[in-house]
Order: C-alpha cells, then structure tokens, then sequence
C-alpha cells in the first residue's frame, strides 16, 4: 500500500511503496503500468521496493506483484495515479563557488541552475540561507527568483555583511522551487544543497586580531568590530577611542562591539582596542572621513604655451591623508590625455599642468577627485589663447643714451609665437606717473624691447613693466621689478 | 716630593662623562614633551599596555649581576643603536602612515633621534678612552613597516619613546657610576706617584 512518487524533471518520476507481505527475504516486485493512451502495459521487475516510470498526462494505472524467490506470485496491488498525487521536487541544486572579498564584507556566491533537466522555460524560485556556522542561527534568507532556459545557466549572487567576514565563520546552502504552471501535481522545495562556508575562514585563528584592520569609512558611519581571539583567552573589554562598549558574542572565539554615527578620526585613525585575559592587547585603526568635495574655482590658464596650469581648491576637507587622501586626475576629452596630477596636502591651492599641444586651441578639462569613500569632478572648457596669463616680466633693464627718451628691455618665458603682447609700461617720476600701452609681436623665450619719448631732461623716472595677451585680455602679469633712470641733460 | 699629579686621561674620561649625563638629561627631557604630542596625535591612552610590543631594548636591569664599566657602557651603547634604526622607523611610519602633514612633529622626533646618535657617539669614545675599543656597527636598515599594522605602528612607537626615557634616566645612573669609578682609579694613579 502506500504508493508515494515524485518527479525531479518532470519526465521520470521515481514510485516507491510498502510491501504488502511481510516477508522480505527475497522479495521481488513485478511493476506494470499503463497511462490513459491506449498503450499495452510496460512491466519491469525490481528488488527494492522503488521504481522509475515515466511521467504521463492524465492517470497512470500501476500495478505491482509481489513475487518470491521462485518467482510465485504473493500479492497484486492496483493503482490509479492522477498526475495530482505526483509531487514535483527539483534536484538538489549544487553550489559551484563560495568565496569572499573581505574588504567590502561580500560573499559571493555561483551555483549551476541545472535548467537542461527540464526542455522547457520555467520560473524557478531560489532560496539562499545563510547561518552562523558555530550557532547554526539564520544570519538571512533571502527568495531569488530566476528564469530556467532549457539549458545550464550559472547564477551568481552576493551578500554583503554589515560585520567583517573575518568575524565569524558562516554556512551557506541553497534550495530551489519550480513553479511549473502546466503540472497539476504538488510543487515542494528542493533539499537544501551540502552546506559551503568560505574556505579561507573555516579555521580558529592562530592568533588574536581585530577587525576590519585599518578601514576608512564615512561621518556618520555604524560600524561593529570584532575581537578573534584563540582557546583560553577571553576579551576584558573593547574600547573605541577612549570609550568602552557592551560586548556581543559572536562565538567561541569572537566578541564584538557595535559603535553608531563615528565622528571624523584624527589624521592617525581612531584606535579600537581589545584588551585580552590573559594579558594581551590587539587593535586595529579605523579612518572616518568624507568623499572629496567637488573641486571649487578650477582655473585653467597656461603662462607659457607649454603647459596649461588648472588650479582648484579642493574644498571641505577629508580628514583622510597619505594613501586614503583625495588623488586628483585631469582628464581632457578632445585629446583623451589623462595627467594624474602631484598635489601637496599642506597647501590650500592645488595645481597641476597639461601639456598645450600644437594644433589644440579648445580644451575640454575634467578634473575627477576619489578618495576611498567617493567621488567627484569639475569641469572647464577653454580656448587656450584666451587663458594666457604671462610671467613676471624678468630681466627688466632701462637705458638711455638721450635727454628725452629711454629704452627698455625685458625677458619673458614661453612660446608666445602665435599671438600678440600688450605691455604697459608705467613711468612715474616725484610728480607724476603715467602708464603707456604697447603692442609687440609674441616671441619664444625671448627679450622684448621698448622705447619711451617724451621724457624730460635730466629727469628721474621709475620705470616697470607688466605683460599680457593682447587680442584676447584674460590676466595682466605680475608687475617687473621697478628700474630707476634719470635722462641726460639737454 | 713628588707632588699629585692628575694624569690627563681621567679629567678628559670625566668629562665626557659629565657630557654624556647632560645629553642624556636633555634627551629625557625632550622625550617628555614628545610622548605628549605623540599619544595625543595617535589617539592613545598613556597607560595602555604595551607588553605585547617586542624587540625594544628595556632599560630595566636584571636584579643582582653588578655590572663592569666596560658592560655598563656597552649596555647602553647597545641600546642607543638600536634606538637610532627604532626612532628611524618611528619617524618613518609618521611621515608616511600616521600624521603626513605634522612636520612639527616628525621635526621634534628627528631632533630626538639626532641627539640619540651624539649620544652613542660619545659612548664609543668614552669606551675607546677606557681602553675597551669601541665595538663596531653598522646601522641596520629600518624593518620593513610594511608587515605591521597601523595600530601596532602606533603601539610600537609609544614603547620606543617610553623605553627610551627609561634608557636616559640609567644612562645618567651608570655614567655616575663610571665616572665615580674613574675617579677611584685616577686617584690610585695620583697615589702611585707619591710613593715613588
């Protein structure tokens, strides 16, 4: 009696029952069945007391013998299966691959969907568990869903823990549900699959630690840190900071504490302590910071053709230095050229130079700022000849060989080939000062040269010099050196 | 008669010795304002324990065991070398893990750290001046920090400063006994040339 069958694929379905007799030496079974078409029924034979039949639409009539060593005849049972009294349990799914990144807390998980057991699309539903391995207690259980293909797909998922992984060791396994709409009988969950736990984790650590180990998260961040410690050691408390916290107990050998809304670290990194029984100290840092502000006033201008130099302050501060600090790249999108830019920390103003290539006039910066907590990006188009912005006039000498003018010379830095200067010359004297605006060719690394009229006899001047762009104004220089000249007697 | 006469060796020795106890009180004294700014700027508490922090010579002395001149100075001689690669490393970590931007800071540890060297500097020659030769060294490259956490960065550099001000206060202890000894012995000097 008792006939009980399931189906994993929807094509087979294995029948198992109670003997009748209660002899079971030697025992064999005779199986016929037929289904609602009109076919001759198929017998097969068995030892035990299960068998394998195809599953049919409709009805099944099975019939099965009980025979005895010699083959005689014990028993008939008839049966008529309705496709109803068949339960649909999916195979019991496998997982490929567990592993972990322990910096972002993630499991990652990869398991084979087996779809090519059934020819067909169907909706499959998936559970994934995860337990503590020591308590066995659900850490989560979450439902995925997912399409099976008529072929193998490999499914990935990942979990990530609002604890190090390092913490704890953990249990993973999976069981699958088809929802096939067609088949009228029972649909019940897989097994659950072996369980798999992370493979470098699944040992006692050989020595004590905390963890995470040197992290950096953001203000206002909740963040649990976890004491390992080894048999015969217990933790006597865990402080952040100054401040000690309520211990959880994870498990035999680790203890945690749980520290709400951390306030920004000072540049060394908040210390957590764990102090040990019998006499031990470990701990671990932890960085609070902030993402990079958008970088503020980014100016691009170049002051000698060569380079273009974009300067920017970098706005709120970080709290974070050395390898966690903002780095800064200047990205320029019609020549695709990246410069990875040097900035000094101590300074307020960053900069960082560009090449100016040769037939570029229009250039199109983005400066990106990341630091391990976030991002961000200014950008700035400009046309190179309208960002020049020259150097202090250098070299700056007068002379005169006259009582009413003065010649002037001076050096300036770059290639300034391509387009024209305006200088402005400021002449003062006791009583008076007058500025004088001079246009001249752009040279290369090269001396200027000015000469000023209607000076007075034997008058004593002061003379400077300041340079800039002439057909497109964007910034004077600095102002020369002032040079002294008194002109010849008449 | 003959009258005392003070061989030169002693008053030189005794004044090396007296140097070396004034460096070595400077030094302790900067240490003190050092492990100051060092435990505010790492975020540590004072009294933390620090036992778990090895390969720091300790200035503690076994119990019994008096020592010789010539042990005593090596002792600490010993100890000021190998506190020239720790204090290296110490500032080392700082400027490239801990507090970059702190150039005050790194400056008062390398002050620390040169006035570290003056002193085994001297220790040599007042060993070399006893006629205990002066063992040869050669600074040992600072430990790759690469294999310590930054928390045991921080730990590793409190006991360096803490052992340090130790080391000062028996260097001041055992140049005192070296110099009292010098001078017992510049006495049997003085003592012999009497008699003769």
């Amino acid at each position: 009696g008792n006939l009980k069958c399931i189906t994993h694929d929807l094509n087979r379905m294995i029948c198992s029952w109670d003997a009748t007799s209660s002899a079971n030496l030697g025992l064999t079974y005779k199986i016929c069945y037929t289904n609602s078409e009109p076919f001759s029924p198929v017998c097969t034979e068995t030892e035990g007391k299960r068998a394998d039949l195809p599953v049919a639409m409709g009805s099944t009539n099975i019939q099965i013998t009980t025979l005895n060593a010699s083959g005689t005849p014990l028993a008939t049972e008839t049966f008529v299966l309705p496709e109803e009294n068949v339960s649909l349990i999916p195979f019991t799914p496998q997982i490929l691959n567990l592993s972990a990144d322990f910096s972002t807390y993630t499991l990652y998980l990869k398991w084979n969907d087996s779809g090519s057991v059934f020819q067909h699309e169907l909706d499959a539903s998936w559970q994934i568990q995860i337990l503590y391995k020591e308590t066995m207690e659900t850490v989560t259980l979450i439902n995925y869903e997912s399409k099976l293909t008529g072929k193998d797909s490999i499914l990935f998922w990942n979990w990530t823990s609002d604890i190090p992984l390092e913490c704890t060791s953990y249990y993973v396994k999976i069981r699958c549900y088809i929802n096939e709409l067609y088949f009228t009988g029972r649909k019940e969950w897989s097994e659950w699959s072996p369980v798999r736990t992370v493979p470098e984790k699944d040992t006692k650590p050989n020595s004590a630690m905390v963890f995470p180990q040197d992290k950096v998260v953001l203000v206002g961040s909740n963040v649990t840190f976890c004491c390992l410690y080894n048999e015969g050691k217990s933790v006597k408390f865990m402080n952040y900071g100054s401040e000690s916290y309520p211990l959880l107990r994870l498990s035999k050998w680790s203890s945690a504490i749980k520290v709400q809304n951390v306030n920004a670290s000072i540049p060394s990194g908040t210390n957590i302590l764990c102090s040990l029984v019998p006499d031990d100290l470990e701990g671990t840092v932890l960085f609070v910071g902030y993402a990079p502000d958008t970088p503020q006033n980014l100016n691009c201008e170049t002051r000698t053709f060569i380079t273009i130099t974009c300067s920017w302050n970098p706005g709120r501060p970080t709290a974070l230095y050395t390898k966690r600090q903002t780095k800064y790249i200047l990205f320029e999108r019609i020549s695709r050229e990246k410069v990875t830019c040097k900035v000094d920390e101590l300074n307020e103003k960053h900069h960082c130079d560009f090449p100016v290539h040769a037939n570029q006039k229009i250039y199109n910066f983005t400066l990106g700022a990341s630091n391990p907590l976030g991002q961000a990006e200014s950008s700035l188009l400009i046309d190179v000849n309208q960002r020049v912005h020259l150097e202090t006039p250098d070299k700056f000498t007068v002379s005169t060989n006259s009582s009413t003018n003065a010649h002037l010379s001076w050096y300036i830095p770059g290639n300034f080939i391509k387009i024209r200067l305006l200088c402005q010359i400021e002449i003062s004297n006791s009583n008076s000062e007058q500025q004088l605006n001079v246009s001249m060719a752009g040279a290369e690394n090269s001396n200027y040269r000015a000469r000023v009229d209607a000076l007075h006899p034997y008058g004593t001047y002061t003379f400077r010099v300041r340079c800039s762009a002439s057909e497109y104004f964007w910034r004077w220089s600095k102002w020369s050196e002032g040079k002294k000249l008194t002109t010849l007697e008449a | 008669m003959a009258s005392a006469e003070q061989s030169p060796v002693p008053l030189q020795h005794r004044s090396l010795c007296s140097r070396v106890i004034l460096l070595a009180r400077k030094i302790h004294s900067d240490v003190a304002s050092l492990l100051e700014s060092y435990v505010e700027r790492q975020g540590l508490d004072r009294t933390i324990s620090l036992d778990s922090v090895d390969g720091v010579p300790a200035a503690a002395m076994e119990q019994g065991g008096e020592l010789t001149v010539a042990e005593r100075l090596d002792a600490n001689l010993q100890a000021y070398r190998a506190f020239q690669v720790l204090l290296g490393e110490v500032l080392e970590e700082q400027r490239s893990h801990l507090t970059p931007l702190d150039t005050d800071f790194h400056a008062s540890i390398q002050s620390v750290l040169l006035q570290v060297v003056a002193l085994a500097c001297q220790l040599g020659e007042l060993l070399a001046l006893l006629g205990h030769g002066r063992p040869a060294w050669e600074a040992a490259s600072p430990e790759d920090p690469g294999h310590r956490s930054l928390f045991e960065m921080k730990l590793q550099g409190l006991k360096v400063l803490q052992e340090l001000a130790h080391w000062t206060v028996r260097s001041v202890r055992d140049l005192r006994q070296v110099a009292k000894h010098s001078q017992g012995s510049g006495a049997a000097h003085g003592g012999q040339a009497q008699k003769e």
